[in-house]
């Protein structure tokens, strides 16, 4: 069941926020011992604010589509009394005073939270193979990674514990375990979805965005995360299409790349044209994303540096890589970025949309996921670089393996790019999550 | 040692680029993309 369907049932009393809740309650004591994708479970507040929710829409009607809605945060959003870990032990017994602004927007909204996410330690890796609160695991194949860092977001999105999620991407945190666990995860516009309340990583590239079964449902949560009216309208019509012609299709695997080309082929059905285009550099795109998380994440961390022994040793080598690296170094990536949002504001003049895979592979086995951050991320960072919104939502599912494409487009163009990404989903079928 | 070899790779490639850029190239901190102006 989609938010939309689930809203709908709401409106026409054929389901109560009780109901859903407890639903989404059973399905986490069913799964989540194997999958592993919650730390916190509030089931009695979530019930409490459910029953709430209920009685607000009977005496005077909906606060809006996500009333009566389950949903869970990531555990490095900020809840007031609940505790929020960041996946770390540093932070096991960390209750905030305040909720983040995410989180407040989508209280206010009507949302019922059911519990904190799992998440690659401090959401600085792509596995979520957490040391303290155990690997997530991808709910079509547990014995695959679910992708990172919001890992246990995706998971429980995909496998129904909630109705959607929050996330965040610093490097590809939301498209990742998108791509991997078949669900939608949207990167916003860099400033539209305010960060107030969630623990950095690398301020200037983090963003926070929403995980959700299809792009309609993760429109509604970017809604009421931003605090903004977003007219989505799904058509392709008259666009064009960026398609790579460098990059983003070599070293691929072959049923990622035959899938986004159909895709393609999909767009120019729903009446788009496909454009070949030449790429700015994405490895130097990509060497600036390395150089400016690396740098700002050792700074971020500073305070804790005498807690090694806390902290694993993935995450620490790229602490202690941080903390190595010369000034100067941070200093020409950021010089290297202004130059290089000015290449692609060019080429987002030429195509309003770029296409591309998500992640060169479906998800990997976790025994082969030790060292695959950097070519698992090099289609998604770059973007955090710039800023640019991209959507990752599946194209097809290979032997029960989804896999993900990937929409880029102009900044502030959220509204439009969720209604192309709509178009596709509509003309594609539902093929991630439950199919 | 490998996390110093990362590094070093990594300014190396950093190094070449920036060479290329104009001495007075401005730098992105904060990423500022200025919104359209929004309707009323």
């Amino acid at each position: 069941m989609t938010i939309e369907e689930a809203s709908a049932a709401l409106a026409d009393r054929r389901v109560s926020s009780v109901e859903l809740t407890r639903a989404c309650l059973e399905r986490i004591e069913k799964r989540n011992p194997e999958l592993n994708a919650f730390i916190t479970v509030i089931a009695g507040e979530a019930l409490a604010f459910a029953d709430e929710m209920d009685r607000e829409l009977a005496d005077g009607g909906p606060r809006g589509p996500l009333h009566g809605i389950p949903i869970a945060h990531k555990d490095n959003v900020f809840t007031h009394g609940v505790k929020t870990t960041s996946g770390s032990k540093i932070f096991a017994d960390f209750e905030p005073a305040a909720d983040a602004e995410i989180a407040a927007r989508l209280e206010q909204a009507g949302a019922v939270l059911v519990g904190k996410t799992n998440m690659h330690e401090l959401a600085y890796g792509i596995t979520s193979l957490n040391p303290h609160y155990g690997p997530v695991r991808n709910p079509h194949d547990s014995a695959r990674i679910a992708g990172g860092s919001s890992g246990g977001s995706a998971v429980a999105v995909a496998d129904e514990m909630c109705f959607a999620a929050t996330g965040t991407d610093t490097g590809g945190s939301l498209r990742i375990p998108a791509s991997f666990c078949g669900v939608v995860g949207l990167k916003p516009t860099y400033g539209l979805v305010g960060r107030e309340g969630i623990q950095p990583l690398a301020f200037t590239l983090d963003h926070a965005g929403p995980l959700a079964r299809t792009v309609r449902d993760a429109a509604t949560m970017l809604g009421a995360m931003s605090g903004r009216e977003l007219e989505v309208e799904p058509s392709l019509a008259g666009r064009i299409v960026g398609l790579p012609e460098n990059f983003f299709f070599d070293d691929v695997d072959p049923d990622v790349s035959h899938a986004v080309k159909h895709a393609a082929d999909v767009c120019i059905r729903l009446g788009a044209h496909i454009e070949h285009v030449v790429m700015p550099d994405m490895e130097l795109l990509n060497v600036v994303s390395r150089t400016i998380t690396l740098a700002e994440a050792a700074a971020v961390f500073e305070p804790w540096s005498d807690r090694r022994a806390d902290i694993g040793e993935d995450v620490l080598a790229l602490l202690d890589q941080g903390r190595a690296l010369p000034a100067t170094a941070y200093v020409n990536a950021q010089r290297l970025r202004k130059e290089l949002i000015t290449n692609f504001q060019g080429l987002l003049e030429t195509v309003d949309f770029l296409l591309t895979p998500a992640t060169p592979t479906p998800a990997p086995l976790i025994a082969e996921a030790a060292d695959i951050r950097v070519a698992t991320t090099r289609f998604v960072r770059g973007f955090n670089v710039i800023g640019f919104p991209a959507i990752a939502m599946p194209c097809v599912s290979t032997a029960g393996r989804p896999i993900g494409m990937q929409l880029v487009g102009g900044p502030w163009r959220d509204a439009e790019l969720l209604g192309a990404a709509a178009a596709l989903e509509d003309e594609l079928g539902y093929c991630g999550a439950g199919s | 040692m490998a996390e110093n070899d990362a590094v070093k790779k990594l300014c190396a490639e950093l190094s070449r680029a920036a060479a290329e850029l104009a001495p007075d190239a401005p730098m992105a901190i904060d990423l500022e993309l200025p919104e359209p102006e929004r309707e009323a």
